[in-house]
C-alpha cells in the first residue's frame, strides 16, 4: 500500500479545487447570473454554451493531469497486479475475520 | 411492405444484433462472481468507456431529455451540469478502491464498505435494500422507455407491455448468459449507435424544421426565452427556482459516482491507468446530450401540446415522414439507450441482492459456480418485478429517477467517511444512512416541509453528515489495522 499511502500531490489537490469550482459555475448564484442567453455562440444561446464550455475546462485540466501522473500510474499498476485476492488468486468470497454485526 | 413493418424488422434486426453480441461476448469470463460481476478484473479502456457511458444515457437521456427540453427548457441543461462532474471523485478515490476490490475480493460497492466499517451483514444489508429501492424504479424507467418506443412506431399495434417485454426478454438473456461482459459489449454497440444517431437527428430535426440549431434558437429567444434563461421551467410551466435547480444538480452530483451499478465497474478494470483513463475521457460522453437536447427544443414551436412530453421525439420522427429505414434506426437507437442502461441495473441489482442480502445472511459461503447462479436467478426475479411495475406505473420518467438519487446520495457521505476520516465508526455510518435515507424519503412524501425547493437528498444528506459525526463521535474507533489501508492521508 505504500505508494497508495502516499499524500496527493499539488496537481491531484488543484484538480480537485476545479472540480468543486466546476460545480459551482453549474450552479446558482454563479450560473444564471453568468449565463444568460445572449451571446449566441455556435448557434446555441450562451446558457447552453457555458456548460460545454466547463465540460471542455474539465477534460483538459484532466487530460493535463493524467499526463502528468504517468509515472505514478506504473507504480501503482505494478502494485495493482501483485494484488492476488483474498486467498492468494482472484475469489470473490467475502473477506475473512469480520464477525461483528 | 408497409412503413411500420419495415420500422419494426430494423428494430428486431438491432435486438438480434445486441443478442448475439451478448451471448458471444461471455464465453472466457470465469463461472464465478468475479467472473461474472467484475469480468475477471479484466475490462479495457473501450468497454469501460461505453459501458459507463451507455449505462449512464438511457431512455431518460434518449426519452426524457428531449422531453424535458421540450416542456421545460434550460431546466433540461441540469442533466448536463450534473454528469461533468458526477465522476471526478473517482480519479482520486477510484484507484484505492480498485486495489483493495482486488485484495479483498469485493464485486460489489457494499462489500467495500462492509469491510472498511467491519460491518459484515448490517451496512450492506442496508445498502443492498436502499439499491435496491433505488434500481427498480431506475429499471422501471428503461422498461416504460421501451415500451413507448414499440408502441409509438408501431402506430400501437404493438402495446407497451408487449414491447417492453420483447426488449427486456434478450435483455435478461444476454444478462443472465455472460455477465458484465455482456453488459459492457453490448453498450460498446448500442453506445456507438446512439451516438450516431443523437448527432444525426440532433442536427437534422433543427434543420428540417428551424433551418438550422442558431435559426431555430433565434426563433426561440424571441417568442418564448423563458424557455432559454436558465433555470428553465418547473413542471408546472413556471419558472423553476434556483435552490430547485441548484439542488437538482448537487444531488446528481452526489449520487452520481456511488450508483451501485457504476461503482461496481472500478472493479473491472484492468488496471489503474485503465480506469482513469475512462475517468478522463468520461466528460466527453457529456457532449452526446447537447443534440438530444437540440432534438427536444426543436419542437417546442413546431409541436405544441404534445404529451406526455417524453414522446417527442418520436412525434416527431412518425411526423416528419421519414424513409422507414431511418425511423426503426432511431427506434433501435432509443432501444439501445433503454437497454444499455437496463441491462447494467439488472446485472448489478441482482449481484448487489445475493452478495450484499442474501449471502451475509446465510452466513455460509457458497460453492462460486453456485452463488454465480443464484445472480442470475436473482437477475430474473428482479427483471419480473420491474417489468409489473412498468407496466402498471404512470409515474414520470425524470420524476422516478431524481427520487432514486435521493437516496442513492446517501452512499456518498460514507464514501466520503471510508477514505478520509479514521474515526469514522460502524455504528456512525449506519445511523447516518440511516438518518439521510429516512430524511429524504420523508421530504418526497411531504413536499412542503423542504424550503427554498430544494431536493430531499441534500436535506437527507445533511442529516447523514450529522448523525455519521455524532454517533462516530461517542462510539469505539475502529482498529487502525483495518481502516489503514483505506485511508488516503495516513493516520496521523
Amino acid at each position: 500500500m505504500s505508494r497508495l499511502s502516499r499524500r496527493p500531490g499539488r496537481g491531484h489537490r488543484s484538480a480537485a479545487a476545479l472540480g468543486l469550482a466546476v460545480l459551482g459555475f453549474s450552479i446558482a448564484p454563479l450560473y444564471p447570473s453568468l449565463a444568460g442567453i445572449r451571446p449566441f455562440v455556435l448557434g446555441m444561446p450562451f446558457s447552453m454554451f457555458y456548460l460545454c464550455l466547463l465540460i471542455g475546462i474539465v477534460f483538459a485540466a484532466f487530460s493535463a493531469l493524467f499526463l502528468a501522473d504517468r509515472e505514478a500510474d506504473a507504480a501503482l499498476d505494478r502494485e495493482y497486479r501483485e494484488q492476488r485476492g483474498p486467498r492468494g488468486a482472484p475469489d470473490s468470497s467475502p473477506p475473512a475475520g469480520d464477525t461483528s454485526d | 411492405m408497409d412503413a411500420w413493418l419495415v420500422v419494426f424488422l430494423t428494430t428486431v434486426a438491432y435486438l438480434l444484433a445486441t443478442l448475439a453480441i451478448g451471448l458471444f461476448s461471455g464465453r472466457k469470463a470465469s463461472n464465478t462472481p468475479e467472473g461474472f460481476v467484475a469480468g475477471d478484473r479484466n475490462l479495457g479502456f473501450l468497454v469501460l468507456y461505453f459501458i459507463m457511458g451507455a449505462s449512464i444515457y438511457s431512455a431518460f437521456a434518449f426519452l426524457g431529455a428531449p422531453g424535458w427540453a421540450y416542456s421545460r427548457g434550460a431546466a433540461a441543461f441540469y442533466i448536463v451540469s450534473y454528469g461533468t462532474v458526477g465522476l471526478l471523485p473517482w480519479y482520486f478515490l477510484g484507484p484505492r478502491i480498485a486495489l483493495l476490490g482486488k485484495r479483498f475480493g469485493f464485486v460489489t460497492q457494499a462489500e467495500f464498505f462492509a469491510h472498511r466499517f467491519e460491518s459484515p451483514r448490517v451496512l450492506p444489508g442496508l445498502m443492498a435494500l436502499i439499491s435496491a429501492v433505488a434500481l427498480v424504479p431506475y429499471l422501471v424507467i428503461q422498461m416504460k422507455g421501451a415500451g413507448y418506443v414499440f408502441s409509438v412506431v408501431t402506430e400501437g399495434r404493438m402495446p407497451p407491455w408487449a414491447g417492453a417485454a420483447l426488449a427486456y426478454g434478450v435483455v435478461l438473456l444476454y444478462v443472465t448468459r455472460s455477465g458484465v461482459l455482456g453488459v459492457g459489449w453490448t453498450n460498446t454497440f448500442q453506445g456507438i449507435l446512439m451516438l450516431g444517431l443523437a448527432w444525426g437527428l440532433g442536427l437534422y430535426l433543427p434543420w428540417k424544421l428551424h433551418g438550422g440549431v442558431g435559426p431555430m434558437f433565434e426563433e426561440l429567444a424571441a417568442t418564448v426565452p423563458e424557455m432559454l434563461r436558465a433555470p428553465g421551467l418547473d413542471a408546472a410551466g413556471e419558472p423553476w427556482s434556483l435552490g430547485a435547480y441548484s439542488s437538482a444538480v448537487l444531488v446528481s452530483v452526489l449520487g452520481f459516482s456511488v450508483w451501485p451499478h457504476y461503482f461496481m465497474k472500478i472493479y473491472a478494470a484492468r488496471s489503474v491507468r485503465t480506469l482513469k483513463r475512462m475517468i478522463v475521457f468520461y466528460p466527453t460522453f457529456q457532449i452526446f446530450l447537447i443534440p438530444v437536447l437540440f432534438i427536444g427544443f426543436a419542437g417546442i414551436t413546431a409541436y405544441p401540446g404534445v404529451a406526455p412530453a417524453d414522446t417527442i421525439l418520436p412525434t416527431i420522427l412518425m411526423d416528419l415522414d421519414l424513409p422507414a429505414l431511418t425511423v426503426g434506426l432511431f427506434c433501435a437507437g432509443a432501444l439501445a439507450a433503454s437497454m444499455s442502461s437496463g441491462d447494467a441495473i439488472l446485472h448489478a441489482g441482482a449481484s448487489v441482492l445475493v452478495k450484499d442480502l442474501e449471502t451475509p445472511l446465510r452466513r455460509r459461503t457458497l460453492p462460486p459456480a453456485a452463488e454465480t447462479r443464484r445472480i442470475r436467478w436473482t437477475a430474473v426475479g428482479m427483471g419480473a418485478l420491474a417489468y409489473y411495475l412498468a407496466i402498471g406505473s404512470e409515474a414520470s420518467l425524470v420524476g422516478l429517477l431524481l427520487m432514486s438519487y435521493g437516496a442513492i446520495a446517501q452512499f456518498f457521505p460514507l464514501l466520503l467517511a471510508a477514505m478520509f476520516w479514521k474515526r469514522a465508526t460502524r455504528a456512525g455510518a449506519v445511523a447516518g444512512l440511516a438518518a439521510g435515507c429516512a430524511t429524504a424519503l420523508a421530504l418526497n412524501l411531504w413536499p412542503n416541509l423542504a424550503l427554498f425547493e430544494i431536493h430531499p437528498g441534500v436535506y437527507g444528506a445533511a442529516a447523514n453528515v450529522l448523525v455519521l459525526t455524532l454517533v462516530s463521535l461517542t462510539t469505539r474507533p475502529p482498529s487502525p489495522d483495518r481502516i489503514t489501508p483505506y485511508l488516503l492521508r495516513s493516520p496521523t
